[in-house]
């Protein structure tokens, strides 16, 4: 099967092997875009959360060729011109450790941040439990999603 | 030629490794003495095993341990650096090569593994040494040079100074001249006193985190050899289950399919493309052998059954005053099996070297020589045939010790004869994965009549991860202990009449080493026991606590986390946990409200901070485990097996779990080395939590995760 993808800004010809492939493996092992990460592949973990038209989704869950004509965001292209807000208040907070489930953690919430620019802490941690981190980043990432969003008016 | 240019021709591996051999046994317990004493036959720009200097005075680090997050090779680098005079920023960090000798942590045997607490605290002396070296030498060169006495220098900034002239010479303009001279090893006496560190303590920014951020970090699974392929593994959901019958036809005709390759205990399915693969792995048809049935009822039951065993059997871990005692107080306590959660996947490549002879393995791991053993075994070849390379790990927490991935992709990839990366679904190691085994413990207390502690009698059955895999690593007198099965069980109270032990009781999951190992609930035990005892003494749990702790530094934290949380409050809610583990000193306190986890303050004396906001960061990364471990994990078992289908039937604290954190270290003393900071935060806040509920609640709680809601 032969299908056309918009990723980060660029159209990319695919032609897959399985018509029911996720976008994850795609993305990773056919573009060599392996920023964006599995470890469920059931939806659960979060680790493979990229951008559909802006809003945060599962690529585990959501197969390629349904996806032809929608915007295709990975955290490769989440700063396309110079870091994005949250990609900032990442670094201002040192949240990694070992930083694999971060991208996801990033997709998720730039795009929630889009959708409420000034959460308070609640909401912010409703919207990020859905996010594994096993190294326990947990109490930082919800200090830099607040800060994500001052550096965003900030920027604004 | 001299000698510097010829070695300069060779690759910096080499290099690097030759200069090794010239310092065989600087980690082998040889500590201090190796680097030091024996006239040193470098010349050129290798300074030692740990540092070499760049013609553009760029200081290249050497990093023996694993990037598994926590970070180690920053906190390595620092400490080189601080003992050089060198800019973080002009420094180069590699990885070491395999070579234990050279490289292995002096705390860990002399091997190289990373784990256990011990990577800063193990090569701290080294790497100080190492580093002192290469400032003397970079020192004596800059001396012969400009004609300075070497006592009237010293090194800042990446340069050498000399005061006395109010001259300089930078390290890059000593780096070009044609030899370093090597005055020759150092002693502990060429060491800065710490209170002249400027990089050490600090918090430097750390570059890994841009890369991160990015999506530019690429772990194991990220990279793929050339021509590689990936295998996914079927295993029974069953414990010890093995393929019986195996219909592959369905999954060979999977697009991408290209082997499917039959083990002793699993059918492997190897394609060119992850999908493809779990496809395959999907469609194969298999008979397993008959499942057990085992159950963790059943597993608990033999705990406990085994805590009331007399005679042979026990293994004692600390023993006074006269046996027995009557008791006021007798609790059991039983903890789950765990699993580690690893996001990355386990995952390990294989590929055929010298004509099939040798192997060569990459791997997301936490120990190069534990690879080779698995490499050399299962290739049947000699561990110098062995090459082995690590990749950063998403995540390891002990599991990535013992990586039996390295075993399955060595196999596969000799049956098949091209490359081969083995990934690990999550669900798999769920179901068969290592597991921190369950354990049950019996503490029997007795107080005076005036409340003071008499008696002390705690037994522990469990199974023991050393013991399974590796019993040669076994201590104690008469290399019985297994310290994963026993740690935290030395608790820090005086008491005249004591007896601490542990029995093995084998288990069926496989026993593995879990971040925090049995300090997981050793430390709860006997810290629900001592706030019970206060209780019974009509006492306050830290008053009481205060009048039996002995060491300084222990009553100093308890203190410090009292204080931030506002212990005695009226109207407030608090439960206490305390202990000495890993050479740290922790204390944390826990404040219930309602029947929620409101609040958590940790106070720490990690000893000596090499970069304090990693430092922090493990710490409160402990946290967030020890409130998951407290209110959450299980792993269960029944009819044989694992009782999980999906990630989503292994609940951990999330985000919306977590109540605010704070932690304060406490000032480092004069000459304090690191102690471990990777573990400690996990006891004592499943300690403190316990207590905080018990104290809400007005019950008691015999097992973990804690029945709260
Ligand atoms: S890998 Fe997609 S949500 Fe876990
Ligand atoms: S940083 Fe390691 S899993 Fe989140």
């Amino acid at each position: 099967m032969r299908l056309t993808l918009q990723v980060n800004g660029a159209k990319h010809e695919v032609v897959l092997d399985d018509p029911d492939t996720p976008l994850i493996f795609v993305l990773r092992e056919m573009l060599g875009l392996t920023g964006a990460k599995f470890a469920c592949l059931e939806g659960a973990c979060g680790a493979c959360t990229v951008h559909l038209d802006g809003a945060a989704a599962r690529a585990c869950m959501r197969r390629a060729r349904d996806l032809e004509g929608v915007a295709i965001t990975t955290i490769e292209g989440l700063g396309a011109s110079g870091l994005h807000p949250v990609q900032k208040a990442w670094i201002e907070e040192r949240v990694a450790q070992c930083g694999y489930c971060q991208a996801g953690q990033l997709m998720q919430a730039a795009a929630f941040l889009r959708r409420s620019p000034t959460p308070d802490a609640e909401a912010i941690a409703r919207a990020m439990s859905g996010n594994l981190c096993r190294c326990g980043t947990g109490p930082r990432i919800a200090k830099a999603v607040a800060r994500a969003a001052e550096i965003a008016k900030e920027d604004a | 030629m001299s000698g510097a240019t010829k070695r300069s021709r060779l690759s910096r591996r080499a290099f690097l490794a030759s200069a090794g051999v010239l310092t065989v046994g600087a980690a082998l317990g040889g500590g201090y003495a190796a680097l030091s004493g024996a006239p040193n036959p470098l010349s050129g720009r290798v300074v030692n095993a740990f540092v070499a200097i760049w013609a553009d005075g760029t200081v290249q680090c050497v990093c023996p341990a694993q990037d598994l997050g926590q970070g180690a090779p920053m906190a390595m680098t620092m400490i080189l650096a601080e003992e050089i005079g060198a800019d973080l920023a002009r420094t180069e960090i590699i990885a070491a090569p395999r070579d234990a000798s050279t490289y292995g942590n002096p705390d860990f045997a002399g091997r190289m593994v990373t784990a256990d607490s011990k990577t800063t605290r193990g090569y701290y002396p080294v790497l100080r040494l190492a580093g002192a070296e290469a400032r003397m030498a970079l020192i004596a060169t800059a001396c012969r040079q400009r004609e300075w006495a070497a006592a009237d220098c010293r090194t800042e900034q990446h340069a050498v100074l000399h005061p006395p002239s109010g001259e300089r010479m930078s390290f890059a303009e000593i780096a070009a001249l044609e030899e370093l001279t090597l005055p020759g090893g150092a002693t502990e006496r060429d060491l800065k006193r710490s209170d002249m560190f400027t990089l050490v303590g600090s918090s430097p920014a750390d570059p890994r985190h841009l890369d991160i951020v990015t999506g530019r970090k690429k772990f194991g699974v990220d990279q793929r050899p050339q021509g590689g392929l990936i295998a996914i593994l079927a295993r029974s959901p069953h414990l010890g289950g093995a393929p019986v019958a195996v219909n592959d036809r369905a999954a060979k005709a999977i697009a991408g399919v290209e082997a499917v390759v039959k083990l002793d205990d699993a059918v492997a399915v190897v394609a060119r493309n992850t999908w493809s693969a779990l496809r395959g792995r999907e469609a194969l048809v298999i008979e397993w052998t008959p499942p057990s049935d085992f159950s963790d009822k059943h597993e608990r039951k033999m705990l406990e059954e085994a805590l009331d065993k007399k005679g042979a059997g026990w293994v004692d871990c600390r023993k006074s005053g006269e046996p027995p005692i009557e008791a006021d107080l007798v609790a059991e306590f039983y903890a789950p099996c765990l699993t580690h959660l690893i996001m990355e996947p386990l995952n390990a490549t294989a590929q055929g070297r010298s004509w099939g002879l040798g192997v060569e393995i990459r791997s997301a791991t936490q120990s190069l020589d534990l690879d080779m053993r698995y490499g050399a075994k299962t290739w049947k070849t000699a561990p110098f045939m062995v090459e082995t390379t690590a990749t950063p790990t998403g995540g390891a927490y002990g599991r990535r010790v013992l990586n039996d991935a390295v075993a399955e992709a060595a196999e596969i990839a000799k049956q098949v004869g091209k490359p081969v990366q083995v990934i690990r679904p999550m669900r798999d190691e769920l179901q068969r994965g290592q597991v921190r085994p369950a354990a049950a413990q019996r503490i029997a207390a007795a107080l005076s009549k005036e409340g003071a502690l008499v008696g002390w009698r705690h037994d522990i059955a469990s199974d023991g991860t050393l013991a399974t895999h590796l019993p040669s690593s076994l201590k104690g007198p008469d290399k019985s202990e297994d310290n994963t099965a026993t740690d935290g069980v030395r608790h820090p109270y005086r008491v005249p009449s004591e007896r601490l032990r542990w029995r093995r009781v084998r288990s069926a999951p496989t026993p593995g080493f879990l971040r925090g190992v049995s300090a997981g609930y050793t430390v709860w035990a006997i810290e629900a026991t001592v706030e019970r005892l206060a209780r019974k003494a009509g006492r306050d749990p830290k008053e009481w606590r205060q009048a039996h702790l002995q060491d300084e530094r222990v009553i100093e934290v308890m203190n410090k986390a009292a204080e931030m949380a506002g212990w005695g409050a009226a109207g407030r809610v608090f439960g206490l946990g305390v202990m000495q583990f890993r050479g740290s000193s922790v204390a944390t306190v826990a404040e219930v409200a309602g029947a929620k986890l409101a609040g958590l303050w940790i106070a720490a004396d990690v000893g000596r901070v090499v970069h304090r906001d990693k430092v922090l960061a493990q710490i409160e990364g402990g946290a967030v485990w020890g409130v998951s471990m407290a209110l959450r994990e299980r792993l269960s078992y029944a009819d044989g097996r694992a009782e999980i289908d999906s990630f989503v039937h292994y609940p951990t604290a999330r985000l919306a779990d977590l109540p605010p954190i704070r932690i304060e270290l406490a000032a480092p003393k004069a000459e304090d080395p690191p102690f471990g900071v990777g573990e400690i935060g996990i006891p004592t806040t499943v300690a403190a939590i316990a207590n905080g509920f018990e104290a809400a609640m007005g019950r008691t709680f015999s097992e973990l995760p804690l029945a709260v809601s």
